[in-house]
Parts: C-alpha cells; structure tokens; sequence
C-alpha cells in the first residue's frame, strides 16, 4: 500500500475524496485552534479587568457597527517602537470580555489598545464629529450621525447584556435591571466616547513595556 | 518564558504535528518512488480535448519541498512550537521584548539620563535635544494642541503665548504633563440668573479689554467680586494654582467673543488634560518641559 | 438529456453584475482615503459600512458565483453527467443571491458580527449554511452519477472548496444571537482571534486559492488544447495544498497575544505552502507553454496565463510575509493590502474574467462580441493591478519603516499623523489603478452581455457512454 495507490482509490470514489479532504485539511484546526479554545488559560480575564459597563458595551457595538477595527488596531505588539509609541504591549487577559476580538488587521489610522485616558472627553466628541477639526490631516470618516442619535435605540441593551452572562460574562440581575436607565439620556456619541476611555484601562499606569 | 498548553494539549499538539508531518513526507517520497509506472491516463478523454498528462513530477519540486520542510523543521527545534517545548533558543516574545529594552538602554540611556540632569536652560539650548523633545510633542500633544502648539478647537489651550491657566514655570509645567489637569469652572447661571451672567460676561470682556471697573456696569462688578473673584483674583488677573485664567488679558481659551464668555459662564468649563505620568517617562517629559518653556518652536527636520 | 448549462449562465450574470458593484465600492472607499468627505456625512456611504460591503460583495458575490458557475459547468463535462438535482441548484441560486442583496443592505445599515470577511449576522450566516450544503449536494451528486470511473483534478478542487468552507464558515460563525441583528461570538479575545484567521486565511486558502485552482485545472487546458502538464505533479499539489494551508492562518496574529507555539507553528506550515502553490503554477505554465501559439490571438487565454503569473508572485509573497522578521514591518501596513490585491485582483479576477471571455460565446453559441474589447480591458487590468499593487508596496514599507523608526535619543521618529498624511499620493495611486481596473471589468460586461444577446439555443448533450471509459 503507498500512497498513489491510495489515491488513485479515493480519487475513483466521491465518498472517500469527501472523507479524505475532511481528515486532512481538519489536522491543522484540531492542533492549532482545538487546544487554544478549549484550553480555559486562553479566555482567564486579566486581573483588574472590568467587564463593559452598559455604556461601554453600547459603545462597543456602534464601534462594530461602523466598523472601526478596518482602520484601527487594538493590539500592541511587544516591539520596542511599537511599545515606545503606544504604551505596554498587549495581553490575552485583556480581551476576555471581547466578543467578537478587535484586534483588526491594518493600521490607516492608529492602534487604540491604549487610548483610554489618553484623550479628553471633549476631544473625543470634537474628533468623531469632524476628525479635521482637531488632526487636519486625518482621512478619518465624520460620524455627525453618533450625536443625533440616543444611545440604545432599539431598547435591547438588557437582552445584549443577558446574552454576553449566558457566555460567562458576569453581569448581575441588578447590573441588568438597571442599565436601560443608565443609558437614559446618552447618545450614540457619549457611547462610543465612553467605549474608547475604557480601552487599556486594565492596564494603565503599568510601566513599560 | 513562553505562553505554553498544558500538558494533555502539548501531548497532543506534538502526537498530531509529527504523525501528520511525517505521513505527508512519506507521501511526497512515494510519489517520486513510483517512477514511471502507473502514470498512464492520457488516452482518458475527459472532455472534447481535456486531457491528463503523464509526465512524472519534477525532480527540482521534490527537492523544492523538501528543503523548505528541512528550514520549518529547524525552525520548530529552534523555537517554540511542538507542544510545550519551548526550543533551542528557549525564544519568547516577552523575553524579546525585554532584552530589546536592556539594548534600549545601552544605548540611550546615558544620553537621556545626562539631558535629564541638565537645568531647563542648557537642555533648551541642546539642537538634538530640542528635536527629540519636538517629537515626543508631536507623538503625544499635537492631536488637541495642534502641530504648531497654538491650540485647536476652541478647547485645547494655545502653548506658543503667555497666558497658562496652569502656569508656565518649571514645576507647573511638568506638573501638569505628569499629573494632569482638570479645571472646575461650575455652571453659574442656577446662582446668578441669566441677566447675571451678561452683566458678568460684560464686565470680564471689559476687564479684557483694559477697561477695569467701568461705572457703567457696577451690578456685573459686583457680582464678579461676590461669585468669581475667589477663584480668578479681584481684579482678574488669575490664579494658577486653582486653574483659573487670568481675565485681563486678551487670551481666551474658549472663544472672546460676547457669547462664548456667555456661555462659559452660564454653564461653566471643565477642561480636562490627561496626565501622561505614566505614557511618558521622566526624560521625555523633561524634553517636553523645556522645549515648550522655551516657546514649543518646530525645529528643522533634520 | 442535455447539461444544465442555464444555470451556469444565472450564475456567471451575477458573478458579472457583483463584480462591477463590488469594484465601484472598492474604488470609492479607495477614493475616500484620499478625499474623506465624499462620504456627504451618510452613514452607508462611511468607510467602513461600505469596505466591508466591497469585500462582502468580491468575494461572495464576484468570487461565489463565478466558482459555482465554473464548478457546475465543469463538473458535468468532467463527469459526462447531467447536473445533480437543477432545481436545487436553482435554489442555491435564489439563495445566494437573496443573500448577498439583504446581507448587502444589511451592513449598509450597520449589522455587522464584527469579524473581518464574516461580518454578516446570524441570519445570513444559517441562509449562507444551508445554500452552501445544497451546493455541495448538487456537486457531489452529480460526481457520484459520474460515467468517468476517476474524477478529474480539477473537482477535487472544487471538492476542497465546498467542504473546508462549509467547516470554516460553521465554526467561525458560532454565536449567540441577542436579537434579530445581533449576535455575540461564541469565542473571546486571543482565543476568537485564532478561531477567526484559521477561517479569515483558509477562506483565502480554499476559496480563493483552491476554488480557483479548481477553475484552473479545467479551463486553462481546455483553452489551451492541451493535457495537464503532469497528471501526478497535481495529485501532490493537491494533497500538500490541503494539508498545509489550514496551519497558516497564525501568521495573521505574529507578535500578537496568542501562544508562540501557535505562531510558529503557522510560520513554519507558511513556508512549506509555497511548494505545492508553485508546483500547480509549473503544472499551468507548462501546460500552455505547449500552446503558446494560441496565447497570441486569444485573449481568454491571456488573461488565464497572467492570472497565474499573479498567483506566482502572490503565493511567494505569501510565505516571505508569513516570517516573522519580515511581519514585523509588513503587518498592519498597506503592503497587506497590496498582497490582497495582487491575488484577489491579479489571480481571482483575471482567470475569472478569462474563463468568462473562454465560457460566454460557448453559452450563447456565439462569437465573442468584441475581441478588441477583451484586448483593451486585458491592458487595462494588467495597468490597473499593477499599479494597485505597486502603489501599496511603497506605502507599505514606507509605513512598516518609518512606523518602527527611532532618532538618536531613542525617541519615536515619525508620529503616526504624519506618516499617514505621507500617504497620499500612494493612496491616490491605487485609487487610479482600481479605476482602471473597474472600467475594464466594465467594458468585459458589456462585451458578455452583447455576445450574450446575440445567442443561439445551444445545448450540449454528454457524450454517449462507449466515446467514455465508462464505468465498468
């Protein structure tokens, strides 16, 4: 029996081509992806890691919703510019409560791993209702939309909330009961600004790198 | 030291790598064993004239694959990667990551420990040093005070003039980068009514002016001396420590004209300036202490 | 009993039609970069509502349809059958479209599941499930009812494609649903970051590499006259291809917080990659280098043979980006980008377009409207791509350079601010190169819609079962 042969068996065969191609090309997930989901070490939240307030967690999914993380990173490589330029490097416990991760894969505008803090409030209100007003260079969108609209909309921040505590994010039943009133009187913009403060908290005032 | 699987996973990670990687090299070296037996199907017409040819695989490939096997093998004995093994060089990212800051320091660090050392003077007259300082400004600052450092937005205070709600010293300056500010203007139209805050907003653009304590509007004196002076001084002129500008000059952070004054009045200020005590390290800040002390002037890019 | 070849022509008019929308999205974000006003402050014209709709619509649209009209128009010449239930594949035809149009409108409107190249939401995520298994259904069907006793190269292909995308979409879009529009990842940080580029590279590796190299193994010696080069150079490619491509997707996350042994893993598989990615480049260049002849005059045949000559360069890029060294100053810059597009433009399109010039006229059972036409978008795409892909090298490693530079108080050299505004020109470049580009995948729907209306009924019957080796 060698190989060829058993080729030329599949190849004659659709049941054993379908079969062969699922057992080969399953090897890579089952070593590289099966022990990193399934190994709990991988999703232990960071010490000092908060989970997303009602605010913040309403504030990261309008991040989504006009899809950020195409322009910006939240992933601090451990490189020495990188570190120089934006702060500590980026740590798996960080992301625990990142449903989906939003690491990004492209840099038009910079990293926000570590903006939390780095920005007024007012700033960030200035800059996401015209970006040119404070950086004139930036090719960053408007989003004029974010401050027209309230915050939660579709009034479904307590099913969102209930939904992240079935995936093991703890959310008490008061935390619950309580956020539609907390997001009473915010819009869309004190949102997404509230998300981007709490970005790196984790780990601010830690030294480099 | 590596972020390494536990032990049934590196187990597994190792069983499965070296089991798969070992049957696909199997599997090449067959192929090229076959030689040129069985090859045949050319007379099989797939369709009209698509057909299979007979040629063995080249000999080159064969050694193409394998050599690249041979690297991503010494690539996985050099470093971690089968399991819980963590490789010859005993490679990890933190560990890189701090020996680059151990070079880092070899390196700079004398450099940037001398500057620090210096008094504010002679370090605003080091060239290299101000450029460095200038980018550490650019890096940081120039999102809200802008590349010129003459403030933007109406919000973020212009740092080219003389007029610090802070304080422009030494110490202030580096307080406030280290630190942080964030000043308490309340809202004063709930104490003193809409017609309060004109007569006040009259009064301080007057005082703004050089006109001190016109006649003509003694109520919006009055109350500046009753409600404001505590903070920005009896006759306006500031009082850093508290954050509070000075009034009798012609800068204003928010806007000079009627309405904005109205405005800052009515519903109060409360500007905020992130501390950078831990972004930035004691040198960096001391650059940037000199070089706006010496008046944040862009160097030439050298 | 003739070969079901209508619904090969629905499927190539939709692959056309999102082709030409797809690209006009790619060009006006592209313009966005470089005048970002022109999105008039409206929330579905904002960069990043429409880049993602552009990469949506190139891949499942463009990409999908023209596989599953290049797969079912082959499978049944190759298997001497008639298609495997029509009606269903009808129904992958209504459902796939159905789900682009909505899924389409949907991240206009902002749903979006967050992860790249799978940003539609749950729904579409189960509409998309059961389309691609009832394609599945009609292509293996159709293989099993085969008269040929092997099945040919290029449906192991194809094969590939169906099977590990059906297994990368299903787990990737594992989610709890928290309304009708949104859902939260069943994984979390570093560990939805692997799951992720385990599918965001294989989509690339099945999709569009081994999709296409299915498209491949049955168009470009069928245009070319000629056997497959080496019948058994392709059976190791095939195997090899399957095998290491799934392991490369950690190369997405070098340095990032993910294991090292994951990454290392993903480098070392990288390299192994470019092996059975060349020996299926030898196995098509030798191919046609026996009809060269024919390269000449035929401009199907062109455009197949510089899809391969992208697929080359794109597949070696591929690995040298995948070491580590070099990741650190190609990763997050616009040398992605160019990477990207010099497979998903120099690859993907081109040999779709050149088996669409090759598939058309025998559609319509009428000449090619316009040979000159082909010609002149054959020179409008190779300008267009290459000065996509150029463009975005310079403002790659510009970017991977000056991002990492430090002055000589160890101080970051360039301020990310003006690093940015540095790329302009780069960024107005690519803008032009993706302009021509889309006006030439305009002029070829013009071409393919003219052919197209002046057809003829044609219709090909399998051959009679003794002209095959049937099955004994």
């Amino acid at each position: 029996m060698n190989f060829l042969s058993l080729h030329r068996k599949i190849e004659r065969h659709s049941g054993l081509l379908i079969f062969g191609i699922l057992v080969v090309s399953s090897i890579g997930g089952l070593v590289q992806v099966l022990p990193i989901v399934l190994d709990d070490s991988h999703s232990a939240p960071a010490a000092g890691l908060a989970v997303y307030s009602p605010l913040e967690l309403e504030g990261r999914d309008i991040y989504i919703r006009e899809s950020c993380s195409t322009c910006h990173t939240q992933q601090v490589r451990p490189l020495l510019a990188e570190v120089k330029r934006y702060g500590p490097y980026s740590r798996a416990g960080e992301f625990a409560y990142d449903r989906p991760f939003l690491w990004g894969s492209k840099r038009t505008g910079p990293d926000l791993a570590r903006v939390g803090g780095n920005y007024s409030d007012a700033w960030h209100h200035v800059h996401l209702l015209d970006p040119r007003a404070v950086v004139p260079a930036s090719i960053m969108p408007a989003y004029p939309w974010l401050a027209q609209r309230d915050a939660d909309q579709g009034r479904t921040i307590a099913a969102r909330m209930r939904t992240l505590r079935m995936l093991g994010h703890p959310y008490s039943d008061a935390d619950i009961a309580a956020a539609p009133a907390a997001l009473e009187g915010e819009t869309e913009l004190d949102a997404v600004t509230a998300y981007l403060q709490s970005l790196g908290r984790s780990m601010q005032g830690t030294p480099q790198p | 030291m590596a972020d390494m699987p536990s032990e049934f996973w590196a187990g597994w990670i190792v069983v499965i790598t070296v089991t798969s990687f070992i049957a696909l090299i199997w599997f090449v070296r067959d192929l090229y064993r076959a030689g040129d037996q069985d090859t045949g199907r050319e007379d099989e017409v797939w369709d009209e004239t698509l057909r299979e040819g007979a040629r063995p695989a080249p000999v080159w490939w064969f050694w193409f694959i394998l050599a690249l096997m041979t690297v991503s093998v010494v690539y996985v004995i050099l470093y971690p990667g089968l399991g819980s093994y963590q490789g010859v060089l005993r490679w990890s990212q933190g560990g890189r990551i701090a020996e680059r800051f151990v070079d880092y320091d070899a390196q700079f660090g004398a450099e940037r420990r001398r500057l620090q050392a210096l008094p504010l003077a002679q370090l605003e007259g080091d060239s290299d040093a101000m450029q460095s300082a200038w980018r550490v400004f650019n890096n940081n600052c120039t999102s809200c005070h802008g590349r010129d450092a003459a403030g933007q937005a109406r919000l973020f205070p212009d740092l080219t003039d003389d007029s610090w709600q802070w304080g422009r010293d030494e110490t202030q300056i580096l307080e406030t980068i280290r630190s942080g500010r964030q000043a308490a203007m309340p809202a004063w139209e709930p104490v003193i009514g809409a017609q309060g805050v004109e007569q006040v907003a009259d009064y301080v653009l007057g005082l703004s002016a050089g006109d001190s304590g016109s006649p003509a509007n003694a109520e919006g004196s009055a109350l500046f001396l009753q409600f404001c002076s505590a903070c920005h001084g009896p006759k306006g002129s500031g009082q850093p420590l508290l954050g509070a500008p000075a009034l009798d000059d012609e800068a204003w952070l928010y806007g000079g004209d009627r309405a904005q004054v109205i405005r800052s009045i009515s519903q109060g200020r409360n500007g905020v300036m992130p501390a950078f005590g831990s972004r930035l390290d004691d040198a960096q800040i001391r650059l940037l202490t000199a070089w706006l002390s010496a008046g944040a002037r862009i160097p030439d890019e050298r | 009993m003739n070969y079901e070849d209508r619904i090969v022509t629905a499927f190539t008019a939709c692959s056309v039609f999102w082709a030409v929308l797809g690209m006009l999205a790619g060009v006006y974000v592209a313009a966005e970069l470089v005048w970002p006003t022109i999105d008039f402050g409206l929330p579905g014209l904002s960069f990043g509502r429409l880049r993602t709709l552009h990469t949506t619509l190139v891949l499942f649209g463009f990409g999908v349809s023209g596989l599953v009209a290049t797969g079912l128009y082959s499978v049944q010449r190759t298997s001497h059958v008639r298609l495997f239930a029509p009606g269903l594949a009808w129904f992958v035809l209504y459902a796939w479209q159905l789900t682009i149009v909505l899924g389409g409108a949907s991240i206009l409107a902002g749903w979006n599941a967050g992860k790249e190249y799978a940003e539609l939401e749950w729904p579409f995520d189960l509409a998309i499930a059961v389309a691609w298994v009832s394609f599945g259904v009609v292509f293996f069907g159709t293989i099993a009812r085969r008269k040929m006793e092997a099945i040919y190269i290029s449906n192991w292909f194809y094969g590939a494609l169906i099977i590990v995308v059906a297994m990368l979409h299903i787990v990737n879009s594992l989610a709890l649903p928290a309304t009708f529009g949104k859902s939260y990842s069943l994984f979390a940080g570093a560990q939805d970051a692997v799951v992720q580029w385990w599918y965001g590279h294989n989509a690339v590796g099945f999709l569009l590499t081994g999709g296409f190299l299915g498209m491949l193994y049955y168009f470009l010696p069928k245009q070319a006259e000629q056997p497959i080069w080496s019948y058994r150079l392709s059976i190791v490619a095939f195997w090899a291809f399957v095998y290491t491509y799934i392991w490369a997707g950690p190369h997405h996350l070098h340095y990032h917080s993910i294991p090292e042994w994951v990454q290392s893993l993903g480098m070392a598989m990288s390299l192994i990659l470019l092996a059975p990615s060349w020996a299926t480049m030898v196995n098509g260049i030798m191919t046609v280098s026996a009809a060269a002849k024919k390269l000449r005059s035929d401009p199907a045949l062109k455009f197949i043979v510089l899809s391969l000559a992208f697929y080359g360069l794109a597949t070696f890029e591929g690995p040298m980006l995948a070491i580590k060294s070099v990741n650190v100053f190609s990763h997050f810059t616009e040398w992605t980008i160019g990477h990207v597009h010099s497979g998903a433009l120099g690859w993907n399109a081109l040999i779709t377009f050149g088996t669409f010039y090759f598939l058309v006229p025998r559609l319509a059972g009428a000449p090619l409207y316009s040979a000159r036409l082909a010609n002149i978008h054959f020179w409008l795409a190779l300008a267009g791509v290459m000065l996509y892909v150029l463009s975005m090298w310079g403002a790659g490693v510009s970017q991977g350079v000056l991002w990492l530079s430090l002055d000589k108080l160890g101080e970051v050299r360039f301020s990310f601010n003006d690093v940015m505004a540095a790329m302009k020109p780069y960024y107005l470049l690519r803008f032009i190169g993706g302009l021509l580009f889309l006006a030439g995948a305009v002029l070829m729907a013009v071409n393919l819609a003219r052919t197209f209306s002046g057809r003829r009924t044609v219709v090909v019957a399998p051959p009679p079962a003794h002209a095959a080796k049937g099955l004994t």
